[in-house]
Parts: structure tokens; C-alpha cells; sequence
């Protein structure tokens, strides 16, 4: 066990000294690709969080990549706050509306909670392309994102990938943890046994409010120009759909393997004009058809062997 | 140190100088490895290339796609124009380089068009960019091209929802602008056919049509027009009963906005449906090409004005081929067997600012292509091109109308020519229907 322990260690060593030392030794590109990697893997691992382990398939994700976003734009733009501190005011935002909307949408479980959390994205979206001080549908430039370097936002962004899966990884060896397992096992009896199913749930939700609208502040720092189509799109969570999915939903590893896959497909198929999401598509049924339980999820059922457990050795 | 001495200081028996140690080596021989790499993934310095290369992120699919239609078919006859006598001469190199263009599509979405033009800029290491077609192209790849330092050739986008994203430093735009352009062709069109100047605004939620929306709003009351707003709406919209009949309430006989097709042929359909008729529809964006004026079926289009921003009348001239536009016109349709459409022009024109510039600046310094931008003055196929400080410059603009055709089913004639009498008429202004 010890010596699994230490390849263990030495393994994450390696990858996290590989991506922390990355601008030093690759090219620019790679550096985008890997920044994009860490975005996306932070914003699925918040995906997973709901819909693997608390069993809150949400189709909302987007109102937060939105609301971090256009918390960003509007307070740089209009109240020249420092970049920074308004990416952190954006998390504080999301979490806000979180809590807000948890009222209504946590009333529903299942598929109605999927449908509930997407109409309130849908809804935000109209809100926002209809609202003059979010300058309606014109968007905005996030022109002091021009200041912040390609290295600084990359640092970013890799922090919040990582920093997601750490999160992750402690939040399930914790009470919390334990108490979402149980209740994703059988919600009824975990209730029996004292588990406040509603307070686990709404932890899970804001904390992925946070960590995902911190993150869209920081792929806005990247993208400079949101607009509330984008910004609001389903397009998100069919990303962080895909992420999970591939990779392994309800696994640790399962959106690091995912996102990686996502953002060199993505690359990759970027020069197939027009077929792109048709092969997107295709690799995704055929992930599907092959490995139901996902990349990692089918993995680890065949080696018995789980790289990143969440249960306490 | 022996394994069963150490004192773990966590449950799981990890302890702080183990982790030390694991990182260092981790992180070392990451470096290490970084090293022997393949080239693509090292840092790379100046690309050495043996052609000129040409970012473009084109709408080839999506909502956009009637703009991006005529690529990769223009860009092509273009570049071959260029690379005739070798290409264009390049200091650093000593000889004449090829120009080559690299095309991505971006399914007509502005957060795909900035990662593709970001993946242009750091991967195929772009020597300057052309960003064409609508604001929702435009802004997000000039941006992306500001963020990395990238010489970048805008065109086919209306000037004001482009202009907030600058000061621009690396993008040089050129489009007509809606306040100094569009509006003199609507006030200039319009009393031509007898109306109660009552005006009903159909606009979609996004930067073309917001822009659009606010101009006329402030300008039109000044003349004289009543403007009847029922508001912006978003992409898909299905219903617009409650737009038509407040527009049939204040008796609106001119509908005037800009829209995409999809939601201009619903709307357009409802509209004759539940038995509104204005006498004028002048709508920008969503009857551009040919193919969106037959989605309306029947007999719809007839009438309906849009603005014309290049036509085969157009009486200007290739700087690269010295063809006429009708020659340009005719040599596409000959090609693929379809009817021109106004995106042609300025796909070519984009080749010829190119071609202008690096003939003037003679190397690939990006900061010297800009000063090269900077200093461009020429007469192009799209009309005379010279950039002011806030780095734009006005094409011109005429009001044409669809009517039924012979050579092809749906015809554009120009109908209205007040600020460029140069360019001729072809038919004149007839009610809607």
C-alpha cells in the first residue's frame, strides 16, 4: 500500500510540476491548449460534483459561467475595479444567485431539477439581452483584460483546475463527502440515518456556483468580448456534459481525462470545417457504446484500482 | 532515513519532506522532458516559413453561413492573383514569398470565432489576420487580435457596435456606419413612396441590432417619423403576435430593423398571416442573399429594401485584377453556377488591403505592418479605403430592393443612390407586395 502511495505521489508531482514549469519550456500554443484545460476541467469537476456525487444533473451551469463573466465586464468596464477582485466579487455573485434560485429549484429532483436550472439559464439570458445596463445584447469588451498576460491567466486558470480536483477530493474524504454518497446511494435511507440531504445539496450547489463563476471570470480574461448568447448558451453544459461523461462521471479523475480529451479534440477538429460537432458527436457514442461507465469509470473496473479515491485507506 | 521511522504527519502517512522531495523530482524531470520534446510543443521563436501566412475564421456554417458562402471560392482566386509573380516581396526573407491562407470555421459563434483566432495567432503563427462578416465575428477575433498583438483587416461589420472595443492598436476596420450611412439611405429611400412616416422597429437582441435600433430611434423623430418599438427579441423567436399587432395598432407603414433570416422569414410570414401589410420593409441583414429571399416563398420578398453595400454596379475596380465588379460577379457565378452576393466584394477587397500593405511595408514586423495599415490609401473593388485615427474607414452605401427576376429568381436592384450618385441606379422604389 505504502509503495502505491508514493508512485501516487510522485505521479501527481510530475504532472503538477509539468504544468506549473509548462510556459517555461513549451510554446504559446500549448500553453493556450493547457489553458483551456484547466478552465474547462474546473467547471466540469463543479459539474461532476452535482451531477456524480449529489445527483443534481444541473443544465444551468451557464448562468454562472455568465454571471462571473458579466460580473467582470460590468465591473471593470463601468467601475474600473481591479481585474482581479471582480473575478472574486463574480464568485461572491454566483453563489449570491445561487442561493437565490435554490429556493425554487431545489423543490425539484431529477429531471425537473435539470429542466428547472436551465430555464433560470434561458431566463438570465433574456434578462440580460434585454437589460441597458448590461448593454443588452451588444456586449461588452473586457478591454482591461488586455493588461493580464497570457502566462498570468494561464497560472489562473491551471490553479482552478487543480484546485478544483483538491476540492473535490477533500470535500468527498469529509463528513460532507460521506453524507453525498449516501445519499446518492439511496437518499431515502441516508435521510433515515440523520443525513440532511437539502443542506449536503445546497454546499454542493454553491460551492459550484463559486468555483464555476471564479473560473468564467478568468475564460472571460481570455475571451475578452461576452455577449449573453455565449455567455448564457446551453453550449456550456453540453461541454461539461461531454467532460464528465467521457471521462467517467462520479470519478475524481474522470473531467482531468475528460477535459484533456475535450480541448485536443477540439483542436483537432477545429481544421474539419463544418463536421466538427458531427465528429464530436461520434466520439462521444463511441465512448459511450465502449465504455458506458466512462474512460476512468471503465478503467477502474477493470484494474480495481482507483488513482484518486475518495474513500479514506 | 528508514521507512519505519518516519513520523507521518498526516492520516495517510505523506509526509512534508516526502512531498518536497517527490515535487522536486517531479517538477525536474518535467523540465528535463520538456526538452526533448517534439517541436510544436517547445517554446518557439520567430516562425521561419517560406510563405506569408493569413488567419481566417470564416462562418462557413450556423446562422452566418450566407456571409461566408463565397469562401474558400474568393479568397482562393485572390491569393493565386497575388502569389502570380511569386508573391509579395519580403525584406527579412530577400526574395518574393507566397501568400497562404489558413481557414477555420466557426460555426457562426462568436466564443468559437476568439478560441479559433486565438488558435491561429499561437499555433499556425499567423502573420496577420482578415476578420469579416457581422459585429459577432468581428469583435470577438479584433479582440483576440488586440490581446495577442496581431495585425488584423476588418471589414463587413457596421462600425458602431465594433467601435467600443477600441482604441484599437493592431485593427484596421472598414465598413459604412449606421448614424453617417445607413440612416441618410432609410431617410433618403423612404419618401419616395408616400407613407404616414409611422415606423415600426423589428430588431434581434445583439450588437447588429441594438446598434441599429438606437440610432434611428435618436435620429428619426428629428424628421419627422413616428417610431413604434414593441422591443428587441432573441435568435429563434417563433412568435410575433404581440410585435404585429401593436405595429397594426399604431398603423405602421414602414417596418424597418435588422434581423437574422431565420427569425425575418417567421416574422415576414406571421406578418402577411394576420393581415399586416406595410407599404415599406426595409430590413438590413436578413435579405442579403439570394437563398434567404426564396426561404420566404411565394411572392414575399417582393419589394422588401435592404441595404446594398456592393453590387456588380458598383463602378470600382480590383486593385489585383484591375476587374470590374461585374466581371468579379460573373467570374463566381460562372465558377459554382450561383447568384453574386454582396459579401463577395469585400472578401476580395480584404486581399487586396493585404496585398497593399505588405507591398508597402516589405517584411513581416508586425509593428511595421501596422504603420503600413495605418498609412493605406487606395481604391479597392469596394470603393476608396483610407483609415482615420480611430482606425475605420466608410464604404459606401445605396438602398436596393428584391423583386421577381429573370436570370435569376430573386433579383436586387438599386432603388436609391442620394450620397453616391456614382453608383448607378437600376429600377426604382415600388410599395411593398
Amino acid at each position: 500500500m505504502k509503495s502505491h502511495q508514493g508512485w501516487r505521489l510522485v505521479l501527481i508531482a510530475i504532472l503538477v510540476g509539468a504544468l506549473l514549469s509548462l510556459p517555461l519550456w513549451a510554446s504559446r500554443y500549448v500553453v493556450l491548449i493547457f489553458l483551456l484545460f484547466g478552465l474547462h476541467l474546473a467547471m466540469a469537476q463543479m459539474w461532476n460534483l452535482l451531477a456524480g456525487y449529489t445527483g443534481l444533473i444541473s443544465l444551468g451551469q451557464q448562468i454562472f459561467i455568465g454571471l462571473g463573466g458579466y460580473s467582470l465586464a460590468v465591473l471593470t468596464v463601468y467601475y474600473q475595479l481591479p481585474i482581479w477582485l471582480s473575478i472574486l466579487i463574480g464568485g461572491g455573485v454566483c453563489v449570491l444567485f445561487a442561493v437565490i434560485i435554490s429556493f425554487p429549484i431545489f423543490r425539484m429532483s431529477g429531471v425537473y431539477f435539470a429542466i428547472g436550472s436551465w430555464i433560470v439559464a434561458e431566463s438570465l439570458m433574456i434578462w440580460f439581452s434585454n437589460w441597458d445596463y448590461a448593454k443588452k445584447g451588444m456586449g461588452f469588451f473586457i478591454k482591461a483584460a488586455y493588461g493580464v498576460s497570457l502566462n498570468q491567466i494561464y497560472y489562473s486558470a491551471i490553479l482552478m483546475g487543480i484546485g478544483s480536483v483538491v476540492l473535490v477530493f477533500l470535500l468527498l474524504r469529509s463528513k460532507l463527502g460521506l453524507s453525498l454518497m449516501a445519499m446518492r446511494d439511496d437518499e431515502g435511507a441516508s435521510e433515515g440515518i440523520g443525513i440532511n440531504a437539502y443542506r449536503s445539496k445546497l454546499a454542493c450547489f454553491l460551492i459550484a456556483a463559486f468555483v464555476t463563476g471564479i473560473t468564467s471570470g478568468i475564460l472571460y480574461l481570455n475571451q475578452v468580448f461576452i455577449q449573453p448568447y455565449n455567455a448564457f448558451g446551453i453550449e456550456w453544459t453540453v461541454r461539461l456534459c461531454f467532460i464528465v461523461i467521457i471521462g467517467g462521471i462520479g470519478t475524481i479523475e474522470g473531467p482531468i481525462i475528460g477535459a484533456l480529451i475535450f480541448v485536443l479534440l477540439q483542436q483537432f477538429f477545429a481544421e474539419y470545417a463544418s463536421i466538427s460537432l458531427i465528429l464530436l458527436g461520434v466520439v462521444s457514442v463511441l465512448v459511450m457504446l465502449a465504455m458506458p461507465k466512462g474512460i476512468i469509470g471503465t478503467v477502474q473496473d477493470k484494474l480495481a484500482f482507483e488513482f484518486l479515491s475518495p474513500r479514506r485507506s | 532515513m528508514n521507512q519505519g521511522q518516519e513520523k507521518p504527519s498526516t492520516k495517510n502517512g505523506i509526509t512534508r519532506r516526502r512531498f518536497i522531495k517527490t515535487t522536486s523530482v517531479g517538477a525536474t524531470s518535467a523540465i528535463i522532458a520538456g526538452t526533448g520534446l517534439p517541436g510544436w510543443v517547445r517554446r518557439a521563436e520567430a516562425a521561419k516559413r517560406d510563405h506569408i501566412l493569413i488567419g481566417r475564421c470564416n462562418p462557413s456554417t450556423g446562422s452566418l453561413a450566407g456571409f461566408g458562402e463565397p469562401s474558400p471560392l474568393i479568397d482562393d482566386k485572390a491569393v493565386a492573383i497575388i502569389n502570380k509573380n511569386g508573391g509579395l516581396f519580403i525584406e527579412e526573407a530577400g526574395k518574393k514569398l507566397p501568400v497562404k491562407v489558413k481557414m477555420l470555421d466557426t460555426e457562426s459563434d462568436s466564443t468559437k470565432a476568439a478560441e479559433l483566432a486565438a488558435r491561429l495567432i499561437l499555433n499556425d503563427k499567423i502573420d496577420i489576420m482578415i476578420a469579416l462578416h457581422t459585429p459577432n465575428m468581428v469583435n470577438p477575433i479584433s479582440a483576440t487580435c488586440e490581446r495577442y498583438g496581431v495585425p488584423c483587416i476588418g471589414l463587413d461589420a457596421p462600425i458602431e457596435p465594433w467601435l467600443p472595443g477600441g482604441p484599437y492598436r493592431w485593427t484596421y476596420h472598414a465598413f459604412w456606419s449606421v448614424a453617417q450611412d445607413f440612416y441618410p439611405v432609410c431617410i433618403g429611400m423612404w419618401p419616395q413612396i408616400k407613407t404616414n412616416k409611422t415606423v415600426g422597429l423589428v430588431a434581434n437582441n445583439d450588437p447588429d441590432g441594438i446598434g441599429f435600433g438606437k440610432v434611428f430611434k435618436e435620429l428619426l423623430p428629428a424628421q419627422g417619423y413616428k417610431v413604434v418599438d414593441p422591443g428587441t427579441f432573441p435568435y429563434g423567436t417563433r412568435d410575433f403576435t404581440s410585435l404585429i399587432n401593436m405595429w397594426k395598432k399604431e398603423k405602421v407603414e414602414i417596418l424597418f430593423g435588422n434581423v437574422i433570416t431565420s427569425d425575418f422569414v417567421n416574422c415576414w410570414r406571421q406578418c402577411r398571416q394576420m393581415g399586416f401589410a406595410p407599404r415599406i420593409a426595409t430590413v438590413a441583414r436578413a435579405l442579403l442573399f439570394p437563398p434567404a429571399v426564396e426561404a420566404l416563398g411565394g411572392n414575399l420578398a417582393q419589394g422588401i429594401t435592404t441595404e446594398v453595400w456592393w453590387s456588380p454596379h458598383h463602378p470600382f475596380k480590383s486593385s489585383l485584377t484591375d476587374q470590374s465588379a461585374r466581371d468579379l460577379c460573373d467570374e463566381y457565378t460562372k465558377a459554382i453556377g450561383k447568384q453574386w452576393s454582396q459579401p463577395i466584394g469585400f472578401k476580395h477587397a480584404a486581399y487586396e488591403i493585404l496585398a497593399d500593405t505588405l507591398l508597402r511595408a516589405k517584411t513581416l514586423k508586425k509593428s511595421h505592418i501596422i504603420k503600413a495599415l495605418a498609412d493605406t490609401k487606395m481604391d479597392t473593388i469596394v470603393g476608396p479605403i483610407e483609415y482615420n485615427d480611430k482606425h475605420y474607414s466608410r464604404t459606401p452605401l445605396v438602398g436596393g430592393q428584391w423583386i421577381k427576376g429573370r436570370e435569376f429568381p430573386w433579383e436586387l436592384k438599386l432603388v436609391y443612390n442620394g450620397e453616391h450618385p456614382d453608383i448607378p441606379l437600376t429600377g426604382e422604389i415600388k410599395p411593398v407586395g
